[in-house]
């Protein structure tokens, strides 16, 4: 057959297609097969993200604790406190990449009255024996870590 | 056909990661709990060692004299040594579930532990509990229980 002629055939055979009721293109027909198919990939990455966030969010926490049970058994090591950022919990915080703070609970916050332990932080509490004028006294430490 | 089954097979990994994320989220970090529990534990009753009652006297001394000469404990802690016991249950991560208990033959105390507490018995075997311990006299340990 001539290449003219199927040519001709060929638009024929296109024009009865968009004559067709309903046509709206070759890709407007698969459309409703396409949104389909984006709206699960969608709800898909979406679980996904949220998944390893939450894994994230749970390492670093874990991670978090981890390092202040460290750092306090560095502080209570002797036993009597009398120095709350003992160089051995200082070199703890660091290898573990993480901030910290100790206090009593009376000395929550700083002199200019900002809390010494951000919020969502870990925090641990220990009994301890402070080694003051006068004592020793009971006191309650947390070691605050973020 | 095939996106709808597309979609379905795609749509029950998202709900199963959901699932899993929920249960991760949820979870607890029980064996760093433990760890710090009996941190907990031992450093307070090194603290203890340092404390000192209402008359200034020492409480692990007093403490060791009473359970020596089989006086009453109960009127000890609920009095001279009151204050002691309060800042143990202020700083403990089990809060009033804190409790001191007796092995060996302490006298004053209706069970083996101060506080007493009858519902904590009964719930105790469902409860997880920590115990850090030292001994005070030849016979007679020195328990901290925290009780979840």
């Amino acid at each position: 057959m001539p290449a003219k002629l199927q040519f001709s055939g060929f638009r024929l055979e296109l024009q009865r297609v968009r004559n067709m009721k309903g046509f709206v293109g070759p890709i407007g027909d698969d459309l409703p097969t396409i949104v389909a198919i984006l709206l699960a990939i969608g709800l898909f990455f979406s679980s996904l993200i949220y998944t390893l966030d939450i894994y994230n969010q749970k390492m670093v926490d874990m991670y978090s604790m981890k390092g202040s049970i460290e750092i306090g058994r560095a502080v209570l090591e002797s036993g009597l406190v009398s120095d709350l950022n003992p160089p051995a919990a200082k070199y703890i915080a660091k290898s573990y990449a993480l901030n910290y703070s100790a206090y009593y609970d009376d000395q929550a916050r700083d002199s200019a009255g900002r809390k010494k332990c951000p919020d969502n932080s870990v925090r641990l509490s220990y009994l301890v024996a402070v080694n003051e004028v006068g004592g020793p006294y009971l006191r309650r430490l947390t070691i605050c870590t973020w | 056909m095939d996106a709808l089954i597309f979609m379905m097979i795609v749509s029950g990994a998202a709900s199963l990661l959901l699932f899993v994320s929920g249960l991760f989220a949820t979870s607890t970090n029980n064996q760093l709990i433990t760890i710090y529990n009996y941190e907990y534990g031992t450093n307070a009753l090194i603290a203890m060692h340092y404390a000192k009652d209402m008359d200034g006297n020492w409480f692990w001394n007093e403490l060791r004299h009473k359970l020596i000469m089989r006086e009453s404990i109960k009127t000890y802690l609920d009095g001279k040594a009151l204050s002691v016991y309060q800042n143990l249950t202020y700083s403990s991560p089990a809060g009033a579930n804190t409790f001191l208990c007796f092995n060996g033959a302490p006298t004053g105390l209706d069970g083996d532990c101060y506080p007493t507490n009858p519902n904590l018995l009964e719930d105790a075997a469902t409860m997880t509990v920590y115990a850090s311990s030292v001994k005070i006299t030849p016979d007679i340990d020195i328990i901290i229980k925290l009780y979840y």
